[in-house]
């Protein structure tokens, strides 16, 4: 056997991680590309072992997953042009492409209940949702779906035993800058422990001036410590290990240890196995024997789409096919679906899906408050801790850990949700609130994420996560500037049912997102006046999905600190 | 880079434009250096976590608290200089000085004209300033103004018991509302803040009331008819005659999905196609005659400032303010609605963003503006709220970075790093 140097192009994983820059023709620079420019090529660069960098201009050159055709452009001096912009002109008009060439049929995807989302594992339809539109986040990876990619890596790694390079998802230098932060700052805790003991010392007289000084200036030239450059092949229980040892020492230390525990333990991955074997004379490999031992590892993630996204995806693209299993019958099973429900009836399941109520469904009222629901209200922290606070105890014998049961509604709404009903009473839904939002901000160009990370709603890229961050967080506040809402019985009280908002909640999300170089916008959505179902004929199903969206009206604002200080010139 | 956000970890602090030293821990031991002729700021002091149980920090602690206590217990007198009198009117609840003299005087109070002088038109009217009550008890804490209970007898000469500072607080806060002129402690505070930052304050019409009519500089202006300037251009006939097949998707059968499957030439197509929702357009509201504005009493315009240094102000023609300032109780009120933002707004005059701002700016500065004061029990906090128009800003129209350009590699931003 003899050794060979794997090049970085060779293995399978890493089709989609080099790109080569491809050059547009020149006459089509302010023109998407068209059809003949193939964004997917490997590169042939066997002396290039280091990482090439995405093209993300590339990759992500289509805004929506919808093809267009832009005719060439003409140049009045190039005659040429000019037959190629008739010959393309007669053939849009003889044989006219689609625009949804990408998804004939739309993308396969299927609503799952018991997640509130929709997911899709389609690998070309999981690529083609991320590339074009950002939509979606991979059940197992940060945002974009890199798992099988990130497992593949780290088996070739550690099958080759060693060595850097390669593709390095955006988790794994996260959890390696983590790493750097926590050493830091695990030995900045150390300096200052340091010198309050000396300081203490000196104080009971043990210790001399003259020593102290000594003392400070070696503190002092001690700079901060460069953290160990291959941190990428430590396994993160390895890590923790070594941690723990520092650990005990100092309960100071306990803080700085939790959050980087809850990282590595959210990212590491799950089949330590593989790592830990002692694969320590794996240099000696062949390529023969590589593929043969390399296990084809079945993706396990998911792409997941909210459910307000899979809407966008599905009635105002139409790109995306959702199966709804029937509510007779759980996740797992897949015997048989749903056929492909119209948009008013998905509609009406997405919005039942986005609240529980409260009571078991006999006679369950539209305007019911939501109690603990995903995709809608967050849980209150108060309402949660309570519940922690008088729930039982419950201590298993076998497990090292107390457990708390969380004793609140059930998470998933009882059978009857499923199925989809004209009850299409209440405009107050907190999932059409968030559509019309989500909507409004598509159509007008923004790309726009989920951004429970920063504490609001959404978040608005300017083209992509991936180019920039995002320069906006919106919160969706409804509002009830109806009649109805004020004057009858049901509309003061289902306006009762709305969260009160105090100034701190404001002033927090606001301090939120200044810290992170964001600005806060406040959109508040006016919700109509309920339609009442018994005057329209046939009984309500003429009801047309774009007059119902259409009734709401949208307003933002901007806000932002005033500083007294700042603006006296 | 998947996410360029999650790396954003603000390592470099707060933005300069968010630091407000008012709000950091400073250190009072400098404040026993500050004589009265230099007035430093004194640096922020390192900040512990924790005691240490070391004497060093004890004394520390110790220095600053005792600092703190000796200037806060600096007994302050009035300086025979700048020494102003001035008369309490019980019945309007304000305070009259004759001729005052002083820096200060020059942006507040007013003479009141010969019809509106409670006490009436007489020789002394012209030399008589009137202050409000916010003036007054500013002026009185500052110590620049000693004000008299009004004198009982008739001699001239002798010019009544003084009021002590408690006794200020008390008529001019506390017995306002048996006057009806609504000072309360929140609008107090946001008063005598600004002022002490400079700023020249004056009350707003909309006070004590909803205000006035409606003015026409708080609406947009009405579009001018004048030609586009690309109607007859080559490229604007041409690009029609090729947009072939892609109009014809105009029917209504809107019933399945929205984008229908067919040719289109761009993006900017789709996304037309794409606006269904209705929003907010701050730049299309025309009443045919001036309304009456609908404010709520929580939600109202109460104070006009104008920046310190400003070279426009007189007391006699003012001008139009730098900022307007709406004080809000923050236990009282909840974050506002949108009729009472709505009706807040349309009571501020149109101030629309630079035509070829870039889109952040734009955005972020907004059609209308209002400064939001909230007060919650003495601690106030600024909020600037502006009315935005997302929807003039439409991302598939420009041309600057437009999809797909074939520039390599977007913007680095920040933390990406890599």
């Amino acid at each position: 056997m003899q050794e060979i140097i794997l090049p970085n192009t060779g293995a399978p994983g890493e089709l989609s991680t080099q790109r080569a820059a491809e050059t547009l023709p020149k006459e089509e620079t302010l023109l998407p590309p068209t059809d003949d420019v193939k964004p997917k090529r490997q590169s042939r660069n066997n002396n290039n072992n280091r990482k090439k960098a995405r093209n993300f201009n590339q990759i992500h050159s289509k805004p929506l997953p919808l093809e267009t055709y832009p005719l060439p452009a003409f140049h009045p001096s190039n005659p040429i042009s000019l037959l190629r912009l008739c010959y393309t002109f007669l053939l849009h008009t003889f044989y006219p492409p689609s625009s949804h060439i990408l998804s004939v049929d739309g993308y396969p995807a299927h609503f799952s209940l018991s997640t509130r989302s929709v997911h899709v594992t389609d690998p070309a339809a999981v690529k083609a949702l991320w590339e074009m539109g950002f939509f979606g986040k991979g059940s197992l990876s940060r945002s974009e779906p890199t798992w099988l990619e990130r497992e593949r890596e780290l088996q070739r790694q550690a099958r080759a035993g060693g060595g850097k390079g390669g593709f390095t998802a955006a988790e794994a230098v996260t959890r390696q800058r983590r790493e750097e932060r926590r050493l830091f700052k695990l030995e900045r805790a150390r300096v200052e422990r340091e010198g309050i003991e000396r300081q203490r010392a000196v104080e009971r007289g043990e210790l001399g001036v003259e020593e102290v000084l000594q003392g400070d200036e070696g503190a002092g030239g001690q700079s901060l410590p460069t953290p160990p450059p291959d941190n990428l092949e430590h396994e993160s229980k390895g890590d923790r290990g070594e941690a723990v040892d520092s650990e005990l020492l100092d309960p100071l230390l306990a803080q700085a240890e939790s959050m980087p525990l809850l990282s590595s333990a959210s990212t590491g991955p799950p089949n330590n196995t593989t790592l830990l074997s002692p694969d320590k004379a794996a240099a000696r490999v062949s390529i023969h024997e590589l593929e043969q031992a390399a296990p084809d590892i079945k993706n396990q993630e998911h792409l997941q789409l909210t459910l307000v996204e899979a809407f966008f995806l599905s009635y105002a693209l139409g790109v995306l096919d959702i199966t709804v299993p029937p509510p007779d019958q759980t996740d797992t099973q897949t015997t048989k679906t749903v056929p492909h429900l119209p948009p008013l009836d998905l509609l009406n399941l997405f919005a039942k899906t986005s609240a529980t109520t409260k009571t078991p469904p006999t006679g369950p009222s539209p305007l019911e408050p939501p109690t603990i629901a995903i995709n809608s209200h967050p849980l209150h922290a108060r309402a949660v801790s309570h519940a922690i606070a008088t729930a039982p105890l419950l201590r298993d014998p076998t497990s090292t850990t107390l457990k708390v049961p969380f004793t609140a509604a059930p998470l998933t709404p009882q059978p009857e949700a499923l199925v989809p009903q004209p009850a299409f009473t209440n405009p107050n839904n907190p999932f059409l609130l968030s559509y019309i939002t989500y909507h409004h901000f598509r159509s007008l160009g923004w790309v726009i994420r989920p951004g429970a990370k920063f504490g609001v709603d959404y978040l608005l890229y300017n083209r992509g996560p991936v180019f920039s961050h995002a320069e906006f967080g919106v919160l969706v506040i409804p509002a009830y500037t109806d009649t109805y809402w004020s004057s009858t019985a049901e509309g003061r009280k289902a306006r009762e049912a709305e969260r009160g908002r105090d100034w701190w909640w404001l002033h927090c999300a606001n301090r939120v997102q200044s810290a992170v170089h964001k600005t806060l916008v406040l959109c508040y959505v006016d919700v109509p006046a309920p339609l009442s179902g018994d005057d329209d004929s046939d009984g309500g199903k003429e009801w047309d999905v774009k007059a119902l969206l259409s009734r709401y009206k949208v307003r933002e604002f901007v806000v932002k600190r005033w500083l007294v200080n700042r603006s006296r010139d | 880079m998947a996410d360029a956000d999650e790396d954003v970890i603000p390592r470099s602090g707060p933005l300069p434009e968010d630091i407000d030293l008012s709000e950091e821990t400073q250190d009072f031991r400098f404040l026993a250096a500050i004589s009265n002729e230099d007035a430093k700021i004194p640096k922020r002091g390192e900040k512990d976590f924790e005691p240490h149980a070391t004497a060093l920090q004890s004394n520390t602690l110790a220095a600053s608290r005792q600092a703190m206590h000796n200037a806060l217990s600096f007994q302050r007198v009035h300086q025979p200089k700048g020494y102003t009198t001035a008369t309490y009117h019980p019945e309007s609840n304000m305070a009259y000085a004759y001729n005052p003299k002083g820096p200060l005087f020059a942006r507040m109070g007013q003479v009141l004209p010969g019809k509106e002088d409670p006490l009436g038109d007489d020789e002394l009217r012209g030399n008589r300033l009137w202050l409000l009550p916010e003036e007054v008890l500013y002026l009185v804490e500052r110590g620049t103004l000693d004000v008299r209970w009004p004198a009982d007898d008739d001699d001239g000469e002798d010019k009544g018991l003084p009021m002590s500072l408690q006794g200020a607080y008390a008529m001019f806060i506390g017995d306002e509302e048996s006057h009806g002129q609504a000072l309360t402690f929140e609008r107090y505070s946001v008063y005598s803040g600004l002022k002490r930052m400079g700023y020249t304050v004056q009350r707003a019409p909309s006070w004590n009331s909803p205000g006035p009519p409606l003015r026409p500089e708080c609406y947009p202006p009405p579009p001018q008819r004048t030609w586009q300037p690309g109607f007859f251009s080559i490229n604007h006939w041409w690009k029609t005659w090729f947009a072939g097949s892609s109009d014809d998707h105009d029917k209504d059968q809107a019933s399945d999905q929205l984008i229908q499957p067919g040719l289109y030439r761009n993006y900017a197509d789709i996304y037309r196609r794409l606006a269904l929702i209705d929003w907010y357009d701050p730049t299309r509201h025309l009443p045919s005659e001036a309304e009456a504005p609908s404010t709520d009493a929580g939600f109202r315009v109460m104070y006009h400032i104008w920046k310190p240094g400003s070279q426009t102000f007189k007391k006699s023609a003012p001008g139009p303010p730098d900022f307007r300032i709406a004080v809000v109780d923050g236990r009282a009120t909840a974050v506002p609605t949108l009729e009472q933002l709505g009706a807040l707004m349309d009571a501020v005059p149109y101030a629309p963003p630079k035509e070829d701002g870039q889109l952040y700016q734009k955005v972020r500065h907004g059609y209308k503006n209002v400064i939001l004061a909230i007060v919650d029990q003495g601690v106030v906090s600024y909020l600037r709220i502006a009315d935005a128009g997302f929807g003039h800003e439409k991302l598939y129209d420009r041309k600057v970075k437009g999809f797909g350009g074939k520039r390599g590699g977007g913007r680095g931003g920040r933390g990406r790093g890599r």
